[in-house]
C-alpha cells in the first residue's frame, strides 16, 4: 500500500498550504499505509502530526527535509532566492537511535546560523545516519542549482548504503520526462531503488491558491509579478495510491515501493523518554531530597512547629509526587529559584502552583495553601495524568539574569526555550494577502477597518461600500477568501515568553536545538502545545514589572505587605460561603 | 556702421541685441492666407489692421471692417507701390487699390509670435524681453563669446528667426533702446559687407552712429517727430545740435530720455520673457484646404518654428500632437469632429526640425481629411531636457559639425514607423515571466529615455525559475492566435490546418497549466501536448493544447 512519504507541511513556512494535520487526516481518508511530515529545516510540525496520527488511528512517520550547504557553506534553504535552491535530503526516522540522530543534525544545521537558515554538511552524515531512512528527491528541474551532485550523491550513499532511496514525483510541469530521465540515469548509476511520491504541498487541489498567496509572501512578491515562480498547476496535492499508480503507469514498482519502505519507519514520538535534571547527593532519591526539603521548610516556615492541617496536605502531594515521578521537576524549580535568591533578584511563584504545600515549603510560593484553602489537585492530579506548571515571576529587568543562569548551570546542550508559533490572525493575514494582491497600504489599511479581530469571513457587501471598495471585484472577495484561510497559518517562530525546557540527558536527542534571534537564547522548535504533548515539562520564567517596582521603592513594600495582610485578614474573617 | 572689434565693445558694458521684424503683421496674414504656397506669383496688394483680442474673434474678414475708423498697421509692398502706407484708413487705401485686401491681425496673433522668436533666443543670452510690436532683445553681455562672437551671434539668431518665414532686421547696441532704433533705421546698404546685414554698434561709437539716424528713431510721439521734420531737423545729430532749453520744453518729459540716447546711454531695463511650458505653434487659413498637400507644407513652416522654439529653450519634445481645424460646417454636415487630433508618442525626445518633420509628414500624408481644413496646430505637451549630440572630433576638425550616428537614427526611425504603423504595432520586445505562452513576450512602447534603461536593469536582477519556454525544444513560433482543431487529439487522427490535412504521427503530454493567474479575469486551464504532424508537403512539430474547461482543442505554436 502506498505511502506518502515526503509531505509538506504549513511548519515549513509559507512552503505548505495545508496544516499537519490536514494532511494526516486526508491521508487517513485516501487509505494512505503512512504519511511523513518532512518539514523544511526541522520537525516543526512533527509533533502536531504525530498527536493527530495518534487521534486518527493513521501511522505516521517522523522525518525532516534538509538543505544542503552550498559551495561557499552558506544557508541555503532561505527561500527568498530562487537561484540558491540547493539539493535537499529528506530524512526519515527508523529507530529512537535515528530520531535522536536527526535532532543532532538539525541542531548542527541551525547551529551558527541566523534564525530561520539551515545548512547541513554531508560531512556529518557518517557520524550520525544510524536508524536513518535517506531519500533523495528529484530536483525541480534538472541540471539547475537543485540537481544532486556525484559528489553529493556519492558521499549519501556511502553514509546511508541500502538506506537510501530516489523520489520521483510528477507535477505535469514541464519538467516530469526531465526528471525521470535523471531518476533512471542516477538510480542505475548508483544502484539506488527509487520511490514515487506525491511531493504534496496541500492536501487538496484547492488549496493551490492560498499556496500561491504564500510563496508570494515568502518571495516578498506579488502575485502578478511571481509569475513562473509560482506553480503552473495544482498537482502537487496529497494522492491516493489508485491516483499514484494512476500517474505511474510506467512504474507502478516505484508506488508499491513507497509503501514498502515506510514499514521500517517504526519510529514514534510516543517513544521519546524524556527526563528532568535535578543535582542529587549520593545515595538520596529525587523524591527522599524533595521531601527533606519540604520538611525542613515547614519547619523555617512555622518555627513553633506546622500546623497539622499543613503536615498533612504537604505528606498527601509528596505522595502524590512520587506517585507522578515529577519530584525532579520540582527540585528544579526550587534551583532556579535558589539561583534568583542568591543574586537577590526577587521572585514568585504564581497560578495554581500556589495550592501547593510543598512549592509553599520549599519557598517557591509565599502562600500557605492550607489557609487559603485552594484545591491542590488544580495543580497536579493522577487523574489529569499532565505534567505541573509552575510560573515563576521575577524581576523584569533581571530575568534575563536567571535565564543565563539557567543556561550556564545546565548547558545549551540541555536547556532551551520554547517557541512560539506566530500565526496569521485576522487583521494581519488580511494585510498579507492584500499585499501580495497589489493593493496600496492605504487601502490595505481601509480594508482592514472592515473587519474586527478575526472575522475577515464575513464582511458585508455594505461594509465594503462603505469603506470605499467596489464588492462586485473579484480581487476584493479573493482578498478576504484568503485571508480567511490564511487565519491560523504560521508565519514564523517566535520565543516563549518565559518556558524552558530542561533535560537530564543532552536535549538534541529528544528534541533539534535551533538559535533564536535574540542573543544568547536557544529554543526547541515546538510550541508548549506540542510541548505538553510530548510530555516534556516546561518552566516558565517571567517577568514582573512590581517585583521591580517593589525593590526600588521600599515603602511600596510595606504598603503592599499591609495590604496583603488586610486582604487575608479580611478573607479570613469572611464567612466561608463568600470565598 | 561697424567699427572695432565685438570683443571690445563687449568689455566695455551692457550689450543688448534688438531683432526687429519690420513685416511681421503681413507675414502672419500671408501664413494664414497659404500664399506661400503660391511660389512665383506676385503677391496681391495687403494692408493690415491690428485689432485687439476681442474684436479679433468676430473679424474674419474685410467686411466687418469699419473702413473708415481703422487705419493700416502695415501693409505688403505690393500695396506700397500703389501708394498705400502704414496710417491710412482702409477707406483711404482702397481708394487707391481697389483689389487691396484687408484683414485684421490680432495683438494676442503678435504676442505670440514674438513670444515664440523670443524662446528661440533664449540659448543666446541671460535675458530675453519682448516689446511689441515687432521686437525682441536679447541681452547678450558676457554670452556673445560663446558663439563666436557678437557677429555670429547675431547671425545665428537671424538665420534661426528667417528659418522661421520671417524678415529680420539685427542691431547690437549699448541697450535696448538704442539697439532697436538701429535695427529698425540703419540702412545695410550702408553698413559693411561684413557684416553681412547686421547693424553691430561699438560702445565707443553709439553717439556718432545714433546721431546719424532720422528722428523718428527717438521715442516720440508721431506728432512731435513729424514737427521736427517739418522744421528741417531730420536726424538725431541735429535735433541733438538744437539748444537743449528750448528743445527741453519742446520735449517735455521725454526730453530726458531723449537726451541720455542722443548721447549714446540706454538704460532701459530688459523685462524678462518667461516661457510657458509648453509649446505649441498654430496655422490657419481662410480659404478650406481639401488634400493633405497644402498642408504638408504648412507643417514644414510649424515644425521649423516648434524646432527653433525647443532648441533655444535647450529642450526636446517627448510626445507631438498635431491638430487639424476642420470646416466646423462641413465638418458637421459629414458627422465628423471639428478637429482631428493626430497625436505621436517618440521613442526618444526630438527637437531638431528634419527629425520631427519625418516623424509627422508620412502620418499626415496618409491621413485622410474628414472635412476642408481651416487650420492646424502643433503643440508640445509635454517637454524633456534636449540631450546634446556628441560631436565627433575628426568630423568637426573636417568641418563638419552636424552628424547623426545609427545609434541617433534608431529613435527616430521608430518614431517614424510608430507615426506610419501606429504606436501599438512598434514597441520592444520585452520578455514576461508568464506561465502563458501567449503572455511571455510583450510588446512594449520603444523608448531611449534613461529611466527606461535603468529599470529595464533592475528588472534584470530578479532571476526567473524556467517554465514553458525554457523546456527542451520549446516552441520557436507562436501562433497569433491559437488555430481550434476540430478533431481528437490522438496518434493517427487527421487534422484540418490552413486548407492542408496532417496526421498525428506522434503524441506527447507535455505540460498542466491549471488555475495560473487565476486572481485575473480568464484563468488558464490547460493541458499542452506535443505532436508530430505530418502532411502530403512534409511534416512538422507542434504543440497543441486543450482546454480544460471546454475540452476544445488548439495549435498554439510551431516547433521549427
Amino acid at each position: 500500500m502506498f505511502a506518502e512519504l515526503l509531505a509538506c507541511s504549513s511548519f515549513s513556512f509559507l512552503r505548505g498550504a495545508s496544516h499537519p494535520e490536514e494532511l494526516v487526516k486526508r491521508a487517513k481518508k485516501l487509505g494512505l499505509s503512512a504519511i511523513a511530515v518532512c518539514d523544511r529545516g526541522g520537525l516543526y510540525g512533527s509533533v502536531k502530526a504525530f498527536n493527530q496520527a495518534r487521534e486518527s488511528e493513521q501511522r505516521s512517520v517522523t522525518g525532516a527535509e534538509l538543505t544542503l550547504a552550498n559551495a561557499h557553506g552558506r544557508a541555503t534553504h532561505k527561500p527568498h532566492r530562487a537561484e540558491e535552491q540547493c539539493p535537499t535530503l529528506a530524512l526519515l526516522c527508523e529507530t529512537h537511535a535515528g530520531y535522536q540522530n536527526l535532532c543532532r543534525l538539525l541542531t548542527l544545521s541551525h547551529a551558527d546560523r541566523s534564525k530561520g537558515e539551515s545548512a547541513l554538511d554531508l560531512g556529518w552524515l557518517n557520524a550520525h545516519s544510524e536508524g536513518l531512512l535517506a531519500l533523495i528527491p528529484a530536483p525541480r528541474k534538472p541540471m539547475d542549482s537543485s540537481t544532486p551532485s556525484p559528489e553529493f550523491l556519492n558521499k549519501v550513499r556511502a553514509a546511508f548504503g541500502e538506506r537510501l532511496a530516489l523520489v520521483m514525483y510528477r507535477h505535469h510541469d514541464g519538467f516530469d520526462d526531465a526528471r525521470l530521465a535523471w531518476v533512471l540515469d542516477a538510480s542505475k548509476r548508483y544502484e539506488l531503488r527509487v520511490i514515487a511520491s506525491a511531493r504534496p504541498l496541500f492536501h487538496h487541489a484547492s488549496r493551490k491558491k492560498l499556496c500561491d498567496v504564500l510563496h508570494a509572501i515568502r518571495l516578498g512578491t506579488t502575485l502578478d509579478r511571481a509569475g513562473t515562480l509560482l506553480a503552473s498547476n495544482a498537482e502537487a496535492y496529497l494522492r491516493s495510491e489508485a491516483q499514484m499508480l494512476q500517474l505511474f503507469p510506467d512504474h507502478p514498482e516505484w508506488v508499491e515501493a513507497a509503501g514498502e519502505i515506510s514499514e521500517v519507519l517504526r519510529f514514534q514520538l510516543s517513544e521519546l523518554k524524556y527526563q528532568f535534571p535535578c543535582t542529587l547527593e549520593e545515595g538520596e532519591s529525587a523524591d527522599e531530597k524533595l521531601a527533606r526539603l519540604t520538611w525542613a521548610g515547614l519547619s523555617a516556615r512555622y518555627p513553633k512547629g506546622a500546623p497539622r492541617a499543613v503536615s498533612e496536605q504537604a505528606q498527601k502531594e509528596l505522595t502524590l509526587i512520587a506517585g507522578m515521578k515529577v519530584a525532579p521537576y520540582f527540585l528544579s524549580t526550587w534551583e532556579v529559584v535558589e539561583m534568583a535568591r542568591k543574586r537577590r533578584i526577587l521572585c514568585q511563584g504564581r497560578g495554581s502552583a500556589a495550592n501547593s504545600a510543598v512549592c509553599y515549603a520549599i519557598g517557591i510560593t509565599a502562600v500557605d495553601p492550607t489557609r487559603s484553602n485552594l484545591l491542590f489537585e488544580r495543580f497536579l492530579s493522577v487523574k489529569r495524568n499532565e505534567p505541573p506548571d509552575i510560573d515563576i515571576d521575577f524581576e523584569h529587568e533581571r530575568r534575563e539574569e536567571v535565564i543565563q543562569d539557567i543556561y550556564a548551570r545546565h548547558g545549551r546542550e540541555r536547556a532551551a526555550m520554547v517557541s512560539e508559533v506566530i500565526c496569521y490572525r485576522g487583521k494581519s493575514a488580511l494585510r498579507e494577502v492584500g499585499k501580495v494582491f497589489g493593493l496600496s497600504l492605504e487601502q490595505i489599511a481601509r480594508l482592514s477597518g472592515t473587519i474586527t479581530h478575526r472575522d475577515c469571513d464575513e464582511v458585508s457587501s455594505q461594509r465594503l461600500r462603505e469603506m470605499g471598495f467596489d464588492e462586485r471585484d473579484g480581487r476584493i472577495r479573493q482578498i478576504l477568501e484568503l485571508a480567511h484561510e490564511l487565519d491560523g497559518f504560521p508565519r514564523h517562530l517566535s520565543i516563549h515568553v518565559g518556558g524552558f525546557v530542561l533535560s537530564a540527558a543532552p536535549l538534541y536527542e529528544g528534541a533539534p536545538i535551533e538559535p533564536a534571534r535574540m542573543a544568547n537564547r536557544t529554543v526547541v522548535p515546538w510550541d508548549k502545545d506540542d510541548i505538553e504533548t510530548l510530555k516534556f515539562f516546561k518552566i516558565d520564567v517571567l517577568g514582573l514589572g512590581m517585583l521591580q517596582a517593589v525593590k526600588g521603592q521600599p515603602w511600596l513594600l510595606i504598603i503592599g505587605f499591609l495590604a496583603y495582610a488586610i486582604a487575608f485578614a479580611k478573607i479570613g474573617c469572611l464567612p466561608k460561603k463568600s470565598h | 556702421m561697424s567699427a572695432g572689434s565685438p570683443e571690445s565693445s563687449a568689455a566695455s558694458g551692457r550689450r543688448v541685441l534688438a531683432l526687429v521684424l519690420p513685416e511681421l503683421l503681413c507675414e502672419l496674414l500671408e501664413k494664414r492666407l497659404l500664399w506661400g504656397l503660391q511660389r512665383g506669383k506676385a503677391k496681391p496688394p495687403l494692408g493690415v489692421v491690428l485689432a485687439s483680442t476681442a474684436s479679433a474673434q468676430v473679424a474674419g474678414s474685410e467686411k466687418s471692417l469699419d473702413a473708415t475708423a481703422l487705419s493700416f498697421a502695415a501693409v505688403n509692398e505690393s500695396a506700397r507701390r500703389y501708394g498705400v502706407r502704414e496710417g491710412q484708413s482702409i477707406a483711404e487705401a482702397c481708394a487707391l487699390v481697389a483689389s487691396l485686401v484687408v484683414r485684421e491681425v490680432t495683438q494676442a496673433e503678435v504676442l505670440e509670435t514674438l513670444s515664440c522668436i523670443a524662446e528661440v533666443g533664449l540659448s543666446l543670452g541671460a535675458t530675453v524681453a519682448v516689446e511689441a510690436p515687432d521686437t525682441v532683445c536679447i541681452d547678450i553681455t558676457g554670452s556673445a563669446h560663446l558663439q563666436g562672437g557678437e557677429l555670429a551671434l547675431a547671425c545665428e539668431f537671424a538665420n534661426r528667426v528667417r528659418g522661421m518665414g520671417h524678415s529680420v532686421r539685427v542691431a547690437i547696441s549699448d541697450g535696448p533702446r538704442l539697439a532697436k532704433a538701429f535695427a529698425h533705421w540703419f540702412t545695410p546698404e550702408a553698413a559693411d559687407p561684413e557684416d553681412r546685414g547686421v547693424c553691430l554698434v561699438p560702445s565707443n561709437r553709439t553717439a556718432l552712429a545714433f546721431s546719424a539716424l532720422p528722428v523718428t528713431a527717438l521715442p516720440l510721439s508721431r506728432d512731435t517727430a513729424a514737427w521736427f521734420v517739418r522744421l528741417g531737423v531730420f536726424t538725431v545729430g541735429e535735433l541733438n545740435a538744437l539748444p537743449k532749453a528750448a528743445l527741453g520744453s519742446r520735449l517735455g518729459d521725454a526730453a530726458a530720455s531723449v537726451s541720455e540716447l542722443c548721447a549714446g546711454r540706454d538704460r532701459a531695463p530688459l523685462v524678462a520673457y518667461t516661457p510657458e511650458r509648453t509649446v505649441s505653434e498654430s496655422s490657419a487659413w481662410d480659404e478650406p484646404v481639401t488634400g493633405t498637400e497644402p498642408l504638408l507644407f504648412v507643417l514644414g513652416g510649424l515644425v521649423s518654428r516648434v524646432s527653433a522654439r525647443l532648441t533655444g529653450r535647450g529642450e526636446a519634445a517627448h510626445s507631438l500632437v498635431l491638430t487639424l481645424l476642420y470646416d466646423p460646417a462641413i465638418a458637421r454636415f459629414r458627422g465628423e469632429k471639428a478637429e482631428q487630433v493626430l497625436r505621436f508618442k517618440l521613442a526618444t525626445p526630438l527637437h531638431r526640425a528634419d527629425e520631427m518633420r519625418r516623424v509627422l509628414r508620412a502620418r499626415l500624408a496618409r491621413t485622410k481629411l474628414g472635412a476642408p481644413s481651416l487650420g492646424m496646430r502643433l503643440s508640445v505637451p509635454k517637454l524633456l531636457p534636449a540631450v546634446a549630440r556628441q560631436l565627433e572630433l575628426s568630423q568637426v576638425l573636417a568641418g563638419v559639425t552636424v552628424s547623426a550616428s545609427a545609434d541617433d537614427e534608431i529613435p527616430v526611425l521608430i518614431a517614424e514607423l510608430s507615426a506610419e504603423l501606429g504606436e501599438e504595432k512598434v514597441g520592444t520586445l520585452k520578455l514576461v515571466d508568464s506561465h502563458r505562452p501567449e503572455a511571455k513576450s510583450k510588446l512594449s512602447p520603444a523608448s531611449f529615455e534613461p529611466a527606461a534603461r535603468s529599470s529595464a536593469k533592475q528588472g534584470r536582477l530578479r532571476k526567473t525559475e524556467p517554465s514553458f519556454a525554457e523546456l527542451p525544444g520549446a516552441p520557436t513560433r507562436l501562433l497569433s492566435e491559437p488555430c481550434e482543431l476540430h478533431g481528437p487529439l490522438r496518434v493517427g487522427v487527421s487534422l484540418a490546418i490552413d486548407r492542408s490535412l496532417y496526421t498525428i504521427e506522434h503524441l506527447r503530454f507535455e505540460q498542466r497549466l491549471d488555475a495560473v493567474e487565476w486572481w485575473g479575469h480568464a484563468p488558464v486551464t490547460r493541458d499542452y501536448v506535443r505532436l508530430w504532424l505530418q502532411g502530403a508537403s512534409g511534416g512538422f512539430e507542434a504543440v497543441a493544447f486543450v482546454d480544460r474547461m471546454t475540452g476544445r482543442r488548439y495549435l498554439h505554436a510551431l516547433a521549427d
